[in-house]
């Protein structure tokens, strides 16, 4: 088993690389998955379209959401993620820009693990994702693994 | 004897009557010879009497010697004696009555009892005396005939005298007559009689009669009213004093036979005595006066009595009457309870009743001296005498009030009256008065006048209220703004104001006393007569016709659409209904303006919503979109100078620095301006707030932040206010961090927090002693993004003291400063009234 995945779900090319280098700055080397937009997300994680034929055992240890998404929104992702046995215990960080109340409150509603503003410094930026991946990746026990690929099989 | 040639007739007329004159004579001459032969005859006649006449002179001559001497005596005293005195011959007719005479020689004294002169000697007594009366030719002619004297009196026209005559015969043909002039005595004698019959008369009249008592012959004669007084027949019989005695009642008799015997024998002038007769016709009983006089002889003996009898039976009986009368009126007068009193004309009282003794406690002198004086009040007295004095000048009643003194020496009050009595001729005779004790009349009268003044008083009083109430009632009808009509039970109209003639045109004469229906548009009467008996049955003050669209009935047929109000109350008339009737054209208008309003408004407030969604939507990409950019530009310039610094020179590396600080600062720009947005439209909890706690908390943090500086700080304790606690909490970040900040630059940096009351108010102030302001950008303070120092000077992007205005505002206050450069400022905010926002 190679090391876990990292989802990113992420419209913004730079963000994204931003994301990547700041990881990278962190020493974090988890794979990253990266998807484009909401769909992209939910196929990915649902094994569907593009990515039907995709190992489905291979699951994230951490979904790093942007909420403000083409197709299908982070907020949307997160309800379809939580409404699906096999990945509503899923950690969930929410990843965004924006810092308005409802986002905040719909986030945590819907089952969101945490909620992190984007800083525009990037040294901020950096230290976010160093905390992160610390917490997350290294810290932080994911619950145990309900064998779904089993089934799957 | 003289001829008359041409009246041959008439000659021979008194020659035949001269023939047959001298026939009496003896001388026989036929009176009817003719006329010469009978003249013939009578001179022949006469001549032989002639001759015979001569002889018979001759011989009288002689004796008339004799006889002169005598006569010469007679004659002077003829002439001299008083006594009238003439001698005269008769005349008489052819049958020897007498028609005439005349006289043939008269006296002096004749001419003075006559008034005739000596003229009339000779001539025809008819001519004399033109008016004569035949009994004297008659009597005269008959003495002068028959020789037989008599004596009588009689009257003459002519000389209008009375005569006593004495007539004889001197010689047949011939009467003397010896008279005297009697008028006089005759006028004495009637006036006399005249006298007599008058005392007879009255004597009558007044039952008085008389008497006398002859002594010396011994006579007794009574007046015939003596006999009527004693019940006789006027002269029936002699009087004697024994059947004078008789007649006196027995009871009496001894006591006026005294009376008379005793004067006599007393020698007194006379007596009189009052008694009583009995009347022998009828047996009543009379009283009578008697009053005697005697004459008395030089000796003092009685010659004569007179006296008088006057029956005094009625005046007796009036004077009974009287006295009864008297006697009853004193008893009358005496048991009434008031004072009574008469008066003379003159005004002296002349009686008083026995009550005012008892009353006034006026002793005998005072009660006798008939006067005001004691028993009167002194203050009453002037008056009474005045109306006193003035009812007897005018004869009008005399009537006044007064305090009478009573016995105890108290007063009371008395009506005091007096009515004038008068007789036949209008003449007052006497003054009769009374005085009633009115005290407790009086009294009763004052005190009902206090009571009627009292009861007058509250009535004005009450009549006051009762007009301030109407007239608050009628200000109030008039100063309503509406319309109002007060109906009775029946819907009859009887009270309007004058807004509801303004508004319906009508004048208050034309619809009072009318249907209230007039008013009401006529589709809508048949039910409203309906509708208003079901609410005359349960009234109650309520609107009319809930939900439905009220009309007026204007006098010109316009329908105003109203609003009305009915409010029933209950007067002592019965029931009456009060209609307030309110014009709601400018309503119904303003109604349709608003409905009009309020649709552009939700137009307005849709758009707006439109717009704020929009603005969400900015400001939510804003958040995200705007922000991703700059992340980018900060990311890579920073990765640039960590990854490829070697390849950039100094100068490369500086711009990208200032790349990055530029990207970060718009970063923290839009998250102000998003706070900012964010502030307006967050929603508010207001609850009390401990204001001193909350600036503690936020001092106590800014002093964790820079631990490193010495700042004073002074918070007022137990400051509240009634707010949005986080968004007060904003505010006190704001203020106090500003203050914190501006003072970053003082050794001896102060901040101070308190409040002040302005009219009424709670003012809170924040107060530093830091860099200060220019007081001519306060207005700009609160503009966002407005800065007054550099960057350099003091952090910050402006948007502080905007986002504190917009939370002061949504609390209904309001924020403002005062400052100086370098010399601190005080910034001062209230929290009003929380506003209620529309979510």
């Amino acid at each position: 088993m190679s090391t876990p995945i990292i989802l990113l779900v992420e419209d913004n090319r730079d963000d994204e690389e931003l994301t990547r280098l700041a990881l990278k700055e962190c020493n974090v080397a988890n794979e990253l998955v990266v998807a484009r937009d909401g769909k992209e997300a939910l196929d990915w994680l649902f094994c569907e379209g593009q990515y039907a034929d995709r190992d489905p055992c291979r699951i994230p240890c951490i979904i790093l959401l942007d909420l403000k998404l083409p197709k299908i929104s982070g907020l949307e992702v997160l309800e379809r993620l939580r409404a699906t046995p096999r990945t509503r215990r899923l950690p969930v960080v929410i990843l965004t820009s924006s810092r308005e109340e409802q986002d905040l409150l719909r986030g945590y509603d819907l089952g969101a693990n945490s909620y992190i503003r984007k800083p525009v410094d990037f040294d901020q930026f950096t230290n976010a994702v160093r905390q992160l991946g610390v917490y997350w990746m290294v810290l932080n026990e994911l619950p145990p693994k309900d064998t779904p690929c089993a089934h799957d099989a | 004897m003289a001829t008359f040639p041409d009246d041959a007739a008439a000659l021979t007329a008194r020659l035949r009557e001269c023939a047959r004159q001298l026939a009496d004579m003896g001388v026989a001459i036929d009176p009817e010879l003719p006329p010469d032969a009978l003249l013939v005859r009578l001179r022949e006649a006469v001549l032989a009497d002639l001759t015979r006449c001569r002889e018979q002179v001759a011989a009288a001559r002689r004796a008339e010697d004799a006889l002169r001497a005598s006569e010469a005596r007679y004659r002077a005293l003829f002439t001299n004696m008083t006594e009238a005195f003439a001698l005269g011959e008769a005349i008489f007719d052819a049958a020897g009555r007498p028609v005439n005479f005349r006289f043939m020689e008269i006296n002096d004294a004749f001419c003075g009892q006559t008034g005739l002169t000596r003229d009339v000697v000779g001539m025809p007594i008819t001519e004399v005396l033109p008016q004569v009366e035949s009994s004297w030719v008659e009597r005269y002619g008959t003495v002068a005939l028959t020789g037989e004297p008599v004596r009588f009196t009689d009257y003459n026209r002519d000389t209008d005298r009375y005569y006593d005559v004495y007539c004889y015969r001197p010689e047949p043909g011939k009467f003397a007559i010896l008279f005297r002039d009697v008028t006089r005595e005759r006028h004495i004698e009637e006036a006399l009689r005249e006298s007599e019959k008058r005392l007879k008369r009255a004597q009558e009249i007044a039952h008085l009669g008389s008497w006398e008592l002859d002594l010396a012959a011994n006579r007794l004669t009574w007046s015939d009213e003596v006999y009527r007084i004693f019940g006789l027949r006027p002269q029936e019989f002699s009087a004697t004093y024994e059947a004078f005695l008789a007649r006196i009642h027995p009871d009496d008799r001894a006591a006026v036979d005294a009376a008379y015997t005793d004067s006599v024998r007393e020698g007194l002038d006379g007596y009189e005595i009052e008694h009583r007769v009995v009347r022998k016709d009828t047996g009543e009983i009379r009283y009578v006066q008697e009053k005697c006089r005697h004459e008395r002889a030089a000796d003092g003996s009685v010659i004569r009595s007179l006296g008088m009898v006057l029956d005094i039976t009625e005046r007796k009986q009036a004077e009974e009457a009287l006295r009864e009368s008297e006697a009853r009126f004193r008893q009358l007068a005496d048991a009434m309870p008031q004072l009574v009193w008469t008066a003379e004309p003159d005004g002296r009282v002349d009686y008083y009743n026995q009550r005012r003794q008892e009353y006034a406690g006026i002793t005998p002198t005072e009660r006798d001296s008939y006067e005001w004086g004691p028993v009167l009040h002194p203050d009453d007295l002037e008056a009474t005498v005045e109306a006193w004095q003035r009812a007897l000048a005018t004869g009008e009643t005399y009537q006044i009030e007064h305090r009478v003194r009573m016995a105890s020496g108290g007063y009371r009050w008395h009506l005091s009256r007096g009515v004038p009595v008068r007789n036949a001729k209008g003449r007052i005779v006497k003054w009769y008065g009374t005085a009633t004790d009115i005290e407790d009349v009086k009294t009763a009268q004052q005190e009902l006048e206090q009571l009627t003044a009292s009861l007058e008083q509250r009535v004005q009083e009450r009549t006051a209220q009762l007009q301030a109430a109407l007239a608050r009632f009628e200000g109030l009808l008039e100063s309503a703004p509406d319309g109002i009509v007060i109906v009775d039970a029946s819907g009859v109209i009887t009270l309007v104001n004058s807004q509801l003639e303004r508004l319906t045109g009508y004048q208050r004469d034309d619809i009072l006393g009318k249907p209230v229906e007039m008013l009401i548009p006529e589709r809508f009467r048949p039910v409203h007569v309906q509708h208003r008996a079901g609410y005359m049955t349960a009234p109650r003050t309520r609107p009319m016709g809930v939900g439905l669209d009220l009309y007026l009935r204007c006098k010109d047929g316009r329908e105003v659409p109203v609003e009305i109000s009915l409010s029933p109350f209950t007067t002592p008339e019965g029931l009456l209904v009060m209609a307030s009737i309110r014009d709601i054209t400018a309503r119904k208008q303003a109604e349709e303006e608003i409905t009009r309003l309020n649709t552009a408004l939700r137009r307005n407030v849709e758009q707006l919503s439109v717009t704020n969604k929009e603005l969400e939507a900015f400001s939510y990409s804003v958040s995200h979109d705007l922000r991703a950019p700059l992340r980018g530009i900060d990311g890579f310039s920073k990765i640039l100078l960590a990854e490829y610094s070697g390849q950039l020179d100094e100068t490369a590396r500086d711009y990208l620095r200032r790349v990055r600080v530029a990207a970060q600062r718009m970063g923290r720009l839009i998250d102000d301006m998003l706070n900012l947005s964010r502030i307006g439209r967050r929603e508010m909890q207001p609850a009390p707030v401990d204001v001193s706690a909350l600036a503690a908390e936020v001092l106590a943090e800014l002093r964790q932040a820079e631990p490193e500086r010495a700042v004073t700080v002074i918070i007022a304790p137990e400051m509240t206010a009634v707010g949005d606690a986080n968004l007060l909490r904003i505010v006190l970040e704001n203020l106090l961090g500003n203050a914190w900040k501006f003072t970053g630059g003082r050794a001896d940096a102060r901040i101070e927090m308190g409040t002040l009351e302005e009219a009424g108010q709670t003012v809170y102030y924040i107060r530093d002693n830091g860099a200060g302001f220019d007081m001519a950008f306060a207005d700009k303070l609160f503009t966002p993004f407005q800065r007054l120092h550099s960057e350099e000077e003091f952090s910050g992007t402006g948007i502080g003291l905007a986002i504190v205005q917009r939370i002061i505002a949504r609390h209904g206050g309001r924020v403002w400063a005062e400052g100086a450069e370098g010399k601190g400022a005080t910034f001062y905010f209230t929290v009003g009234e929380m506003v209620e926002e529309a979510a």
